[in-house]
């Protein structure tokens, strides 16, 4: 048995872990102890081929909801989803946070950069989210790095008048591989594995990964609950992975303050297997997930989508009015396959035309539900994800596959189609279209589990901020309403949506919070 | 060492990835069937289906190597419910046998199976597409047909 004593542990270090251990030690001597439950795996390691890196995913890749239907593609290695995503960064949205400061009385985090929050000096939401841009090269990509894919994207919304923005990526010197997320071979994305991780180690952090964290230990004497540590269990480092910190085996943790950033899956789940005081019963409840259709066409010229800089250009032309973002994106061999309907004959010839085929997918901004959620299921031993698509949500993903089958057509395609064999269209066993005048069969699409393929890599929203306890499980601060010295920092503390690709705005709430606990040191006695 | 060598397919299963399928089918709520065939001829005529090895562009890689493949990564046939589900889907529409089916027959069958109004039998459908999937497309040799990249890591780049 592993005993380690700590003053802040700090569950997960993908964008909010890692980001929150570099603030800390940057403003305060502590000793901080960041566990990772996968690999930590790096540049050397990543060999650019699907399968093998499938390893750096939750339930390596295989991670879906209760039903089957729906893929939560979520990083588990050093980095989190940092290091398997596609590096699409965009700032948190004003509009979404002083909603929640409305519906949820989420308090500081200001927009303000002259503000100084809770009385800290300087402490704001708009000066965290630049700092991180900054840290991680948050930029545009130039002209010349956009590929054909993005091009025929960006043109088919020219051609009909919506408006098209090239992404933020965080990356440097990025040579446009195309293999972003099979974790970065050239260390180009500047995920937290190489950003705020070595800030962190450089200044005496310990990383634990491979490590498994069963429960947290509460202590009850005084009356309200109190986290006084963890337990766990430390895996034999995998092949590939750089090496740890401790051996294998059982692993207790003792700390003053406990941080959960396990993403918006495991950190309810932790909190349910540890009995966390839920009388609201609000623990894992209201997922969000982001659902995403992917949408392929056929073009009469080569594209070669898997080549470079993945996604640079988007639209969101619709989202105000339905809430809808069109990203311009492209799969690799085998995720391309389960992506594209049909079987045999068909299948493949659909699949030999990979190198003329380009690909977006319609990224919906869903509706919050209590009924879409996360439980832990000790006797599968993981955590249970139940999410069905509501009505209106339906209703704005079909506009959303409608005018992703008219970009594709404007842009030259002369076929396409929807990961989806729901029979909408006379004659066709899928969702395959030849002309644009066949767009209008989108609004037949019922979404049906197990027949349309809709994915999901930003769950968010399992472990609501909120000021009142009924709303939520922890409060601005992200402390626990039920148990002290707790904290929850990552995507599962946003109330609802957080309005996009969630990655910076993850970073900046951490870069937040680190800045504020170590304000407020006395506050957990560290 | 080069990265792929030292990752190898071994290590690869070690690590845990065998698990993926085994989620997917392994829990759907299919009944169990009695089959004389073995569940690897089940899985066969599955793969023969959902790739058309009769495809004159499709590489010379025979489907006993896709089912070996599919079991090497994911570890179906041994696992509990697997078999068990092969030989329902087999059997399911009595006295039509899937195995006995010509080509045709298959695939009106498994598109029967994509459609059909039972979850559970879209979900096997959809699963078993994903595992072959997987064990086709993940092997090289499918990649010049369709003209894929390939990867193009540049190793003197890092220094190796």
């Amino acid at each position: 048995m592993t005993a380690v004593a700590c003053d802040v542990l700090i569950i997960g270090s993908g964008a909010a872990g890692a980001t929150l251990a570099a603030t800390l030690l940057e403003q305060a001597e502590l000793h901080v102890v960041l566990v990772e439950k996968g690999g930590y795996y790096g540049a050397e390691f990543f060999n650019q081929r699907e399968l093998d890196m499938m390893v750096l995913l939750a339930d390596r890749g295989a991670r879906s909801t209760v039903d089957g239907a729906m893929p939560f593609v979520g990083g588990q290695c050093v980095g989190g989803g940092t290091t398997v995503n596609y590096a699409l960064s965009f700032d948190p949205i004003r509009s979404v946070w002083e909603r929640w400061q409305r519906d949820y009385g989420v308090r500081g985090f200001s927009f303000d950069p002259a503000a100084d929050d809770y009385g800290i000096d300087g402490l704001n939401l708009a000066s965290c989210a630049r700092e991180v841009k900054r840290r991680c090269n948050v930029h545009e990509p130039r002209d010349e790095e956009i590929n054909q894919n993005n091009r025929l994207f960006r043109d088919g919304c020219s051609t009909l008048g919506i408006a098209a923005r090239k992404f933020q990526l965080n990356m440097r010197g990025c040579i446009g591989c195309g293999f972003c997320g099979q974790g970065c071979a050239y260390d180009a994305k500047r995920g937290t594995m190489l950003t705020y991780l070595p800030d962190a180690l450089t200044r005496g952090l310990q990383l634990i990964h491979h490590c498994s964290v069963d429960t947290l230990a509460f202590e009850t004497s005084s009356g309200r609950p109190r986290v006084v540590g963890a337990s766990g269990t430390v895996a034999a480092t995998a092949p590939g992975s750089r090496s740890n910190t401790v051996a294998p085996g059982p692993i207790v943790f003792q700390a003053r303050l406990v941080i959960v950033s396990d993403g918006s899956i495991e950190s309810p789940a932790l909190l349910q297997r540890s009995q966390h005081p839920d009388p609201h019963s609000r623990i894992g409840r209201g997922l969000i997930a982001h659902p995403s259709l992917p949408v392929a066409a056929v073009f009469d010229r080569q594209i070669h989508g898997e080549r470079g800089i993945t996604g640079s250009y988007y639209s969101d032309h619709f989202y105000a009015q339905h809430g809808f973002m069109l990203e311009c994106l492209f799969d690799h061999p085998i995720d391309a396959a389960i992506a594209i309907p049909g079987f045999g004959a068909t299948h493949y010839e659909r699949m030999l035309n990979f190198d003329r085929t380009a690909g977006l997918g319609v990224m919906l901004v869903d509706t919050p539900n209590d009924d879409n959620r996360v439980v832990w299921d000790p006797a599968a031993g993981k955590p249970q994800i139940v999410y069905r698509l509501g009505g209106d949500d339906k209703a704005r993903l079909r506009v959303g596959a409608r005018k992703g089958v008219e970009i594709m057509f404007a842009a030259g395609a002369r076929e396409v189609v929807l990961s989806s064999n729901e029979p909408i269209l006379p004659g066709e066993a899928d969702a395959r279209f030849t002309n644009v005048s066949q767009a209008g069969a989108c609004d037949r699409l019922e979404f049906v589990p197990n027949q349309t393929l809709l994915s999901s890599a930003h769950c968010q929203a399992t472990v609501k901020m909120s000021e009142s306890p009924s709303q939520g499980v922890i409060d601005s601060r992200g402390e626990s309403h039920g148990v002290a010295n707790l904290i929850v920092c990552d995507s599962s503390a946003f109330p609802t949506s957080c309005g996009a690709n969630p990655m910076i705005s993850i970073m900046s709430m951490a870069r937040y919070q680190g800045k504020r606990i170590a304000g407020e040191r006395a506050r957990y006695g560290v | 060492m080069r990265t792929d060598e030292r990752i190898g397919r071994a290590s690869f299963l070690r690590s845990g990835a065998a698990t993926a399928a085994a989620v997917w089918l392994g829990s759907t709520g299919l009944g169990t069937g009695n089959t004389p065939d073995s569940p690897p001829s089940v899985l066969e005529a599955l793969v023969r289906t959902v790739l058309p090895f009769e495809h004159p562009r499709f590489p010379s890689i025979p489907s006993s190597a896709i089912v070996d493949r599919i079991d090497e990564l994911f570890g179906l046939l041994s696992s509990p419910a697997f078999p068990a589900s092969l030989a329902y889907f087999n059997t399911a529409s009595r006295p039509t046998v899937f195995v006995n089916l010509d080509a045709g027959g298959r695939r009106a069958y498994l598109a029967a199976w994509a459609h059909d109004a039972s979850e559970d039998r879209r979900r096997f459908y959809m699963s078993i597409r994903a595992v072959t999937f997987f064990g086709f497309y993940s092997l090289p040799q499918s990649w010049p047909a369709i003209d894929y990249g390939e990867p193009i890591l540049h190793r003197e780049k890092a220094g190796e």
